[in-house]
Protein backbone atom coordinates (compact mmCIF):
# COMPACT_ATOMS: atom_id res chain seq x y z
CA UNK A 1 0.00 0.00 0.00
CA UNK A 2 1.52 3.56 -1.02
CA UNK A 3 1.98 6.10 1.52
CA UNK A 4 0.36 9.52 0.21
CA UNK A 5 4.10 10.73 -0.61
CA UNK A 6 4.61 8.17 -3.02
CA UNK A 7 1.63 8.67 -4.42
CA UNK A 8 2.17 12.22 -5.14
CA UNK A 9 5.73 11.42 -6.64
CA UNK A 10 3.91 8.65 -8.94
CA UNK A 11 1.42 11.26 -10.03
CA UNK A 12 4.46 13.72 -10.65
CA UNK A 13 6.55 11.42 -12.46
CA UNK A 14 3.44 10.45 -14.62
CA UNK A 15 2.57 14.18 -15.38
CA UNK A 16 6.10 14.47 -16.46
CA UNK A 17 6.36 11.75 -18.60
CA UNK A 18 3.29 12.71 -20.19
CA UNK A 19 5.01 16.29 -20.89
CA UNK A 20 7.91 14.39 -22.58
CA UNK A 21 5.88 12.47 -24.62
CA UNK A 22 3.78 15.21 -25.78
CA UNK A 23 7.20 17.16 -26.81
CA UNK A 24 8.32 13.78 -28.68
CA UNK A 25 4.76 13.69 -30.48
CA UNK A 26 5.53 17.24 -31.54
CA UNK A 27 8.68 16.50 -33.14
CA UNK A 28 7.59 13.31 -34.73
CA UNK A 29 4.61 14.94 -36.40
CA UNK A 30 7.32 17.81 -37.53
CA UNK A 31 9.32 15.13 -39.35
CA UNK A 32 6.13 13.18 -40.64
CA UNK A 33 4.85 16.62 -41.69
CA UNK A 34 8.19 16.86 -43.66
CA UNK A 35 8.20 13.33 -45.07
CA UNK A 36 4.11 13.55 -46.00
CA UNK A 37 4.76 16.86 -48.06
CA UNK A 38 7.65 15.86 -49.86
CA UNK A 39 6.14 13.17 -51.41
CA UNK A 40 2.27 14.50 -51.53
CA UNK A 41 1.12 12.04 -49.03
CA UNK A 42 -0.74 11.84 -45.54
CA UNK A 43 -0.29 10.28 -42.18
CA UNK A 44 -2.90 9.58 -40.03
CA UNK A 45 -3.20 11.25 -36.55
CA UNK A 46 -2.98 7.37 -35.27
CA UNK A 47 -0.18 6.35 -37.14
CA UNK A 48 1.66 9.86 -35.75
CA UNK A 49 0.66 8.96 -32.17
CA UNK A 50 1.89 5.47 -32.87
CA UNK A 51 5.24 6.23 -34.44
CA UNK A 52 5.68 8.54 -31.28
CA UNK A 53 4.95 6.23 -29.07
CA UNK A 54 7.03 3.70 -29.89
CA UNK A 55 10.32 6.33 -29.86
CA UNK A 56 8.96 7.11 -26.64
CA UNK A 57 9.30 3.66 -25.77
CA UNK A 58 12.71 2.93 -27.67
CA UNK A 59 14.50 6.09 -25.20
CA UNK A 60 14.04 3.56 -22.45
CA UNK A 61 16.10 1.15 -24.21
CA UNK A 62 18.43 3.53 -25.63
CA UNK A 63 19.11 5.11 -22.06
CA UNK A 64 19.69 2.08 -20.06
CA UNK A 65 22.08 0.59 -22.66
CA UNK A 66 24.58 3.92 -23.10
CA UNK A 67 24.37 3.98 -19.30
CA UNK A 68 26.00 0.46 -19.21
CA UNK A 69 28.69 1.67 -21.71
CA UNK A 70 30.27 4.50 -20.26
CA UNK A 71 29.67 2.95 -16.91
CA UNK A 72 31.40 -0.59 -18.48
CA UNK A 73 34.34 2.20 -19.55
CA UNK A 74 34.35 3.24 -15.99
CA UNK A 75 32.96 6.70 -16.82
CA UNK A 76 30.02 8.52 -15.70
CA UNK A 77 29.49 10.25 -18.85
CA UNK A 78 28.19 9.24 -22.03
CA UNK A 79 30.03 10.13 -24.47
CA UNK A 80 29.71 9.92 -28.65
CA UNK A 81 31.84 6.36 -28.28
CA UNK A 82 28.57 5.18 -26.41
CA UNK A 83 26.23 6.38 -28.78
CA UNK A 84 28.59 4.99 -32.08
CA UNK A 85 27.72 1.53 -30.01
CA UNK A 86 24.67 1.85 -29.99
CA UNK A 87 24.02 2.51 -33.56
CA UNK A 88 26.65 -0.71 -33.93
CA UNK A 89 24.05 -3.65 -35.05
CA UNK A 90 23.34 -2.00 -38.36
CA UNK A 91 26.38 -1.11 -40.73
CA UNK A 92 24.88 1.38 -42.76
CA UNK A 93 23.30 3.21 -39.75
CA UNK A 94 26.87 2.55 -37.85
CA UNK A 95 28.18 4.28 -41.20
CA UNK A 96 25.79 7.20 -40.86
CA UNK A 97 26.59 8.05 -37.24
CA UNK A 98 30.12 7.77 -37.49
CA UNK A 99 30.09 10.54 -40.11
CA UNK A 100 27.94 12.79 -38.19
CA UNK A 101 29.95 12.33 -35.45
CA UNK A 102 32.50 13.77 -37.24
CA UNK A 103 30.72 16.92 -38.45
CA UNK A 104 30.32 17.54 -35.02
CA UNK A 105 33.90 17.07 -34.55
CA UNK A 106 34.66 19.38 -37.20
CA UNK A 107 32.19 21.89 -36.47
CA UNK A 108 33.50 22.06 -32.76
CA UNK A 109 37.63 22.23 -34.24
CA UNK A 110 35.67 25.14 -36.28
CA UNK A 111 33.78 26.77 -33.60
CA UNK A 112 37.12 26.64 -31.13
CA UNK A 113 39.11 28.17 -33.95
CA UNK A 114 37.06 31.17 -34.46
CA UNK A 115 36.92 31.71 -30.73
CA UNK A 116 40.83 31.49 -30.49
CA UNK A 117 41.09 34.14 -33.15
CA UNK A 118 38.47 36.36 -31.92
CA UNK A 119 40.47 35.96 -28.14
CA UNK A 120 43.44 37.32 -29.99
CA UNK A 121 41.89 39.84 -31.63
CA UNK A 122 40.50 41.16 -28.31
CA UNK A 123 43.61 40.24 -26.88
CA UNK A 124 45.30 43.18 -29.52
CA UNK A 125 42.89 45.66 -29.03
CA UNK A 126 42.78 45.32 -24.94
CA UNK A 127 45.83 45.24 -22.58
CA UNK A 128 44.04 42.82 -20.05
CA UNK A 129 44.57 39.33 -19.75
CA UNK A 130 42.97 36.48 -21.72
CA UNK A 131 40.25 34.19 -20.05
CA UNK A 132 40.98 30.70 -20.50
CA UNK A 133 38.81 29.17 -23.02
CA UNK A 134 35.27 27.18 -21.60
CA UNK A 135 34.60 23.89 -21.68
CA UNK A 136 31.65 22.07 -22.97
CA UNK A 137 29.06 22.05 -20.31
CA UNK A 138 27.65 18.57 -19.38
CA UNK A 139 23.95 17.97 -18.29
CA UNK B 1 26.23 22.72 -37.83
CA UNK B 2 23.40 23.16 -40.12
CA UNK B 3 20.55 21.17 -40.26
CA UNK B 4 17.50 21.81 -42.25
CA UNK B 5 13.76 20.92 -41.01
CA UNK B 6 12.92 18.99 -37.52
CA UNK B 7 14.76 17.56 -35.55
CA UNK B 8 15.06 16.75 -31.36
CA UNK B 9 15.98 19.07 -29.47
CA UNK B 10 19.23 19.03 -27.18
CA UNK B 11 17.07 19.50 -24.52
CA UNK B 12 14.50 17.21 -25.26
CA UNK B 13 16.77 14.70 -25.60
CA UNK B 14 18.23 14.91 -22.17
CA UNK B 15 15.59 14.58 -20.77
CA UNK B 16 14.63 11.53 -22.37
CA UNK B 17 17.59 10.23 -21.18
CA UNK B 18 17.77 10.99 -17.38
CA UNK B 19 14.31 10.03 -17.30
CA UNK B 20 15.71 6.46 -17.54
CA UNK B 21 19.19 6.40 -15.83
CA UNK B 22 19.56 4.15 -12.94
CA UNK B 23 22.39 6.01 -11.74
CA UNK B 24 21.99 9.79 -10.23
CA UNK B 25 25.42 10.71 -11.29
CA UNK B 26 25.33 9.64 -15.13
CA UNK B 27 25.85 12.50 -17.57
CA UNK B 28 25.61 13.00 -21.06
CA UNK B 29 28.35 15.21 -23.08
CA UNK B 30 26.91 17.50 -25.40
CA UNK B 31 28.21 15.99 -28.72
CA UNK B 32 26.52 12.97 -27.38
CA UNK B 33 22.86 15.02 -27.19
CA UNK B 34 23.51 15.85 -30.42
CA UNK B 35 24.34 12.23 -32.16
CA UNK B 36 21.52 11.16 -30.10
CA UNK B 37 19.18 13.36 -31.65
CA UNK B 38 20.66 12.38 -35.28
CA UNK B 39 19.46 8.66 -33.90
CA UNK B 40 16.19 9.40 -33.28
CA UNK B 41 15.36 10.68 -36.36
CA UNK B 42 16.63 8.09 -38.30
CA UNK B 43 14.47 6.18 -35.82
CA UNK B 44 10.99 8.14 -36.56
CA UNK B 45 12.09 8.27 -40.41
CA UNK B 46 12.44 4.02 -40.62
CA UNK B 47 9.13 3.86 -38.63
CA UNK B 48 7.95 6.19 -40.51
CA UNK B 49 9.01 3.87 -43.99
CA UNK B 50 8.15 0.89 -42.24
CA UNK B 51 4.40 2.25 -42.43
CA UNK B 52 4.61 3.20 -46.16
CA UNK B 53 5.69 -0.21 -46.89
CA UNK B 54 3.08 -1.84 -45.29
CA UNK B 55 1.15 0.95 -47.03
CA UNK B 56 2.11 0.16 -50.13
CA UNK B 57 0.56 -3.24 -50.19
CA UNK B 58 -2.70 -2.16 -49.12
CA UNK B 59 -3.85 1.29 -49.97
CA UNK B 60 -6.15 2.56 -47.76
CA UNK B 61 -4.47 4.71 -45.08
CA UNK B 62 -2.45 3.00 -42.48
CA UNK B 63 -3.84 2.66 -38.83
CA UNK B 64 -2.87 1.80 -35.57
CA UNK B 65 -3.19 -2.05 -36.55
CA UNK B 66 -1.43 -2.19 -39.31
CA UNK B 67 1.46 0.20 -37.67
CA UNK B 68 1.79 -3.12 -34.76
CA UNK B 69 1.89 -5.34 -37.41
CA UNK B 70 5.04 -3.61 -38.68
CA UNK B 71 6.53 -2.59 -35.41
CA UNK B 72 8.46 -5.70 -34.96
CA UNK B 73 10.22 -4.35 -38.23
CA UNK B 74 11.61 -1.56 -35.88
CA UNK B 75 13.56 -3.79 -34.01
CA UNK B 76 15.44 -4.75 -37.11
CA UNK B 77 16.84 -1.25 -36.84
CA UNK B 78 18.50 -1.89 -34.10
CA UNK B 79 19.43 -5.77 -34.47
CA UNK B 80 19.82 -6.27 -38.47
CA UNK B 81 23.20 -6.04 -40.39
CA UNK B 82 22.97 -4.10 -43.49
CA UNK B 83 19.87 -3.37 -43.06
CA UNK B 84 19.03 -0.17 -45.49
CA UNK B 85 17.89 2.28 -44.30
CA UNK B 86 16.64 6.10 -45.12
CA UNK B 87 19.79 7.52 -43.74
CA UNK B 88 21.12 5.67 -47.10
CA UNK B 89 22.19 7.27 -50.36
CA UNK B 90 22.40 10.49 -49.04
CA UNK B 91 24.04 13.56 -50.71
CA UNK B 92 25.72 16.68 -49.72
CA UNK B 93 25.12 17.17 -46.26
CA UNK B 94 21.46 16.14 -45.20
CA UNK B 95 19.09 13.76 -45.30
CA UNK B 96 15.85 13.95 -45.95
CA UNK B 97 14.28 10.69 -45.48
Amino acid sequence: METVEEEVEDQERFSYEQRLKAAVHYTVGCLCEEVASDQGVQFSRQTIAAISEVTFRQCENFAKDLEMFARHAKRSTINTEDVKLLARRSNSLQKYITEKNEEIAQFNIERKAKKKQRLEHENKDSAGPAEAGGGESEN
Amino acid sequence: MEEAGACFRKELVSKLLHLHFKDDKTKVSGDALLLMAELLKIFVLAAIRSVQQSQAEDLACVDVNQLEKVLPQLALLCSADGLEGPWCGRSGGHVLY
